[in-house]
């Protein structure tokens, strides 16, 4: 069932088109507020070795991610997409799966929440830094 | 109707705008377009080092009324409050992509 914690399939919008659908991605699902699905972008490139790893990056390795029936993987909990809960942007969601392919356990959803919950105070004190 | 380009002007020493226009070539490019490549590749990374969080939007999501925010299964209602505040907080940021 598609709700926090959930790995789904989606169509995360790319740079060059960022209102489209995009390619097919494992995205982490934040948060579901019908009919929106908060989500969080994953990828299968390898982190360059030697860069420095971002706050919100977490980088899933060889057994972690099989433990989620994944290859390894890296998780940018600082690329999120709000997306409506449609076959155009989650294309198996009509599915009884709905497109989900793993769901973190309680822990590793507690992990990626407080990751998230620094992300946004940062986020927080950096707009009062600029301004909106 | 759209908006019109605004014009530069740009004056440099012969000797830096040989250099400008070897690098350009280089490249394939004119001066000005090689010029205009790097003032907007500047651009783009300081608006990039001013953001934590980049948000991407579906067009369709800015008109519709969202639900209340699903609770999972056992989940207390201190951890429910906690992450209800992240999530308002991460709904609120605007399509920055």
């Amino acid at each position: 069932m598609l709700g926090e914690g959930a790995f789904v399939k989606a169509l995360f919008p790319t740079n060059e088109h960022p209102r489209r659908p995009g390619l097919l991605h494992i995205c982490y699902c934040l948060a579901v507020a019908r009919p929106v699905a908060l989500v969080a972008y994953t990828s299968s490139r390898p982190w360059p070795a030697g860069t420095p790893i971002p706050l919100g990056v977490r980088i899933f390795g060889k057994v972690e991610a099989a433990s989620l029936n994944q290859l390894p993987f890296v998780l940018y909990l600082n690329r999120l997409a709000r997306l409506p809960m449609t076959p155009k942007w989650f294309p198996d969601i009509t599915l009884p799966s709905q497109g989900v392919v793993a769901t973190a356990p309680e822990g590793l959803r507690n992990q990626l929440l407080e990751a998230v919950s620094e992300l946004v105070r940062r986020q927080r004190e950096l707009v009062q830094q600029t301004g909106p | 109707m759209p908006r019109k380009h605004r014009a530069l002007t740009l004056r440099l020493p012969p000797a830096q705008f040989r250099r400008l226009a070897a690098a350009a070539g280089a490249e394939n490019r004119s001066p000005t377009n090689y010029v205009e490549t790097l003032l907007l590749r500047d651009l783009d990374s300081k608006d990039e080092s001013r953001r934590v969080i980049t948000v991407f939007a579906a067009p369709e999501t800015t008109t519709l009324a969202l639900g209340p925010l699903e609770r999972n299964e056992g989940e207390s209602d201190e951890r429910y409050r906690e992450r209800k505040g992240i999530v308002d907080t991460l709904l609120s940021i605007p399509d920055n992509a």
